[in-house]
């Protein structure tokens, strides 16, 4: 039972302007159940793209992805109701993701019925289990969205991925739009449901803070490709890419204020992913460029058994 | 607290609209009698037409015949038809119903017809199919009423030898069946005007919902996509909808006259232009008010639709 991504590229055809914007190009990943994978990644690299992809939303435009040998996000129709219970996506934002004319119960309640996972008799009774699983009082299922917290919301919304009974949780950013005196709750929460329900989780962020709390693996994405992948302990506390240090760099502390010396400073901005530039994406912001950088895309290189990383320059 | 000011409104703008009826009617050339007897009034002597304003109650100065007119109308009494001699309030009440009726069926036919095109249009943007529903909409909007109708009654009645309006007018209660056959064209001419904007504003309304986080939840619960746009997109998009609904159907309370005229349904508006040419200042003024007043009720009504779809409006 794992969760494989095999060399997935999405582009985007843009009528307007006549061009392609390419948001994933050749991701390859693996995850084994009950493991979480961190994603990080400013934003527009794609990582909630690679969210949809593996919640079946929107198909690749190539490669497969793959859920326990199963492919994922293809044949939409015929197998709709059952793919998606296996994958379930948490939004970043739980002020928009809910549904404002819809009572949280009945937000509930909808999945249950679609996938026909209880009989109607038992439908409001799981309702409030799943509510309680997650912390919310029963007399609450009459609410609707914009009567709850953020946090409140952001809790619905859990119970509303949990409800489809889902063996892998796709969590974009499910804390970034909260007030960090609810992060953590929710932060605990997500770690508890995990362990109770033998969860799989993809948890992608652009706040590596968060991301350290509950990540196995980390892969460090740049516009549309992976360039650092590795256990939490090897990316964070021996970054190898110059993007990854970069990015670690820029994390706030709010100890050795004094002492700040940022070697790896990024200059410039992200390239257009609509006209992406030859060879490495990165080597036009990179200190460590050389001339055979433009010309070749960098593979993912294998720095220790179980740390990749896309620089040839950095393994010299 | 909120009632009591839309209330106080409703009656500032009832109040204004009977000063405003009252003044333009006195305003425009001519009186009760020079309509009745046409070019014979200049063989009347001073005496004699002293003798008919006073008898029709035009002698008296301006601010007391309103007065007067609004102290009977708020009692109930409307005043009487000078040509008929019947009561307005009995006419305006037949004649209310057939405008009702006709108002009624038109506005749900162009509710059918615009939200079903207006989606039809919004699945896929910029498309054929949007194309197609937008051109439907243009030609909607483009095609008079007057036109569409006697277009309808010339093909029906030549080509079909059906046209039910040929026979006297039935209203539900005497001949349901020949009532609504009446009813059919006009109704559908009337559906047709009213689903252009009906059908723009649905399109509007539903791409700008389509791309709302909250529909891709939707579609990431594995809800059914045709279940997504009725449950998830429609619904949130009903507001715009909902007004653009309850403005058509005040328009074609008011404004069906053409309509009528072709159909020859005895309806308000036909009652009123008839009114009108003979100068008829009592039947006027209080089919106008009864119309008004029914007017505001919908925005009311239409106010209170809105609390029922958005549970949000308090």
């Amino acid at each position: 039972m794992s969760l494989s991504i095999n060399n997935v590229t999405k582009r985007y055809r843009i009528r307007a302007r006549k061009s392609v914007v390419n948001a994933l190009n050749g991701i390859t990943l693996s995850v084994e159940k009950g493991r979480t994978l961190g994603i990080v990644g400013e934003s527009g690299c794609g990582k909630s793209t690679l969210a949809r992809l593996i919640v079946g939303l929107e198909p690749p435009t190539e490669g497969s992805l793959l859920w326990s040998g199963s492919p994922l996000g293809q044949g939409v129709k015929n197998t709709f109701r059952s793919r998606h219970s296996k994958t379930q996506l948490v939004f970043q934002d739980p002020y928009s993701s809910l549904n404002p004319r819809q009572t949280i119960g009945a937000c509930i309640a909808e999945v249950l019925k679609t996938h026909k996972l209880r009989g109607d008799a038992e439908i409001s009774a799981r309702v409030i289990e799943l509510l309680a699983v997650v912390g919310i009082a029963a007399d609450m299922q009459t609410r609707f969205p914009h009567q709850l917290s953020g946090g409140q919301r952001q809790r619905v919304a859990i119970a509303r991925a949990l409800a489809a009974e889902p063996e892998l949780l796709v969590l974009d950013e499910p804390v970034s739009a909260l007030d960090v005196s609810v992060r953590a709750d929710v932060m605990n929460l997500l770690v508890d449901l995990k362990n109770k329900f033998n969860l799989t989780y993809i948890f992608i962020s652009h706040d590596l803070s968060m991301v350290r709390h509950i990540s196995d693996e980390i892969a460090v994405m740049y516009l549309g490709r992976i360039v650092e992948y590795g256990t939490w302990d090897e990316v964070l506390n021996n970054p190898k890419h110059p993007y990854t240090k970069a990015l670690i760099e820029s994390i706030p502390e709010h100890t050795n204020v004094r002492g700040i010396d940022f070697e790896n400073v990024l200059e410039g901005e992200v390239p257009d992913p609509a006209n992406l530039p030859q060879g490495c994406a990165f080597h036009q912001r990179c200190p460590l460029a050389v001339e055979s950088c433009k010309l070749k895309v960098p593979e993912l290189l294998n720095a220790t058994k179980s740390h990749l990383v896309a620089c040839p320059e950095v393994l010299k | 607290m909120g009632f009591l000011k839309r209330l106080a409104s409703v009656l500032t703008t009832l109040f204004g609209i009977s000063v405003f009826v009252f003044v333009v009617l006195r305003v425009i050339p001519g009186d009760t009698i020079t309509s009745s007897l046409g070019i014979e009034t200049g063989v009347l002597t001073p005496e004699q037409i002293d003798t008919l304003r006073a008898y029709y109650g035009i002698d008296k100065p301006l601010v007391g015949q309103y007065l007067s007119w609004m102290a009977s109308f708020l009692s109930g009494d409307l005043g009487f038809s000078y040509s008929t001699g019947a009561p307005v309030w009995d006419l305006t009440k037949s004649a209310l119903l057939v405008t009702m009726q006709l108002a009624l069926f038109g506005t749900i036919l162009g509710v059918l017809i615009g939200i079903s095109i207006g989606m039809f249009s919004a699945r896929k943007p910029g498309s054929a199919r949007d194309f197609l529903g937008q051109f439907f909409g243009l030609l909607a909007l483009a095609i008079p009423g007057f036109v569409l109708s006697t277009t309808i009654v010339t093909v029906m009645a030549n080509k079909f030898q059906y046209f039910p309006n040929g026979y006297e007018y039935m209203t539900p209660f005497e001949d349901l069946s020949m009532n609504l056959q009446q009813m059919l064209f006009p109704s559908l001419v009337l559906g047709i005007a009213v689903a252009a904007p009906i059908m723009r504003t649905t399109r509007s309304a539903l791409l700008e919902t389509v791309d709302k986080d909250f529909v891709r939840t939707a579609y990431g619960k594995g809800v059914k996509p045709r279940i997504v746009r009725l449950r998830h997109v429609l619904r949130n998009s009903l507001i715009p909808i909902v007004t653009m609904t309850g403005i058509q159907f005040g328009y074609l309370l008011g404004g069906a006259v053409i309509v009528e005229k072709i159909f020859a349904l005895p309806g308000m508006g036909r009652q009123i232009l008839d009114a009108i040419n003979k100068r008829e200042y009592a039947t006027v003024q209080s089919s106008i008010m009864v119309f008004a007043i029914l007017f505001v009720t919908i925005n009311l009504i239409t106010d209170w639709v809105y609390r029922k779809v958005d549970p949000r409006i308090k």
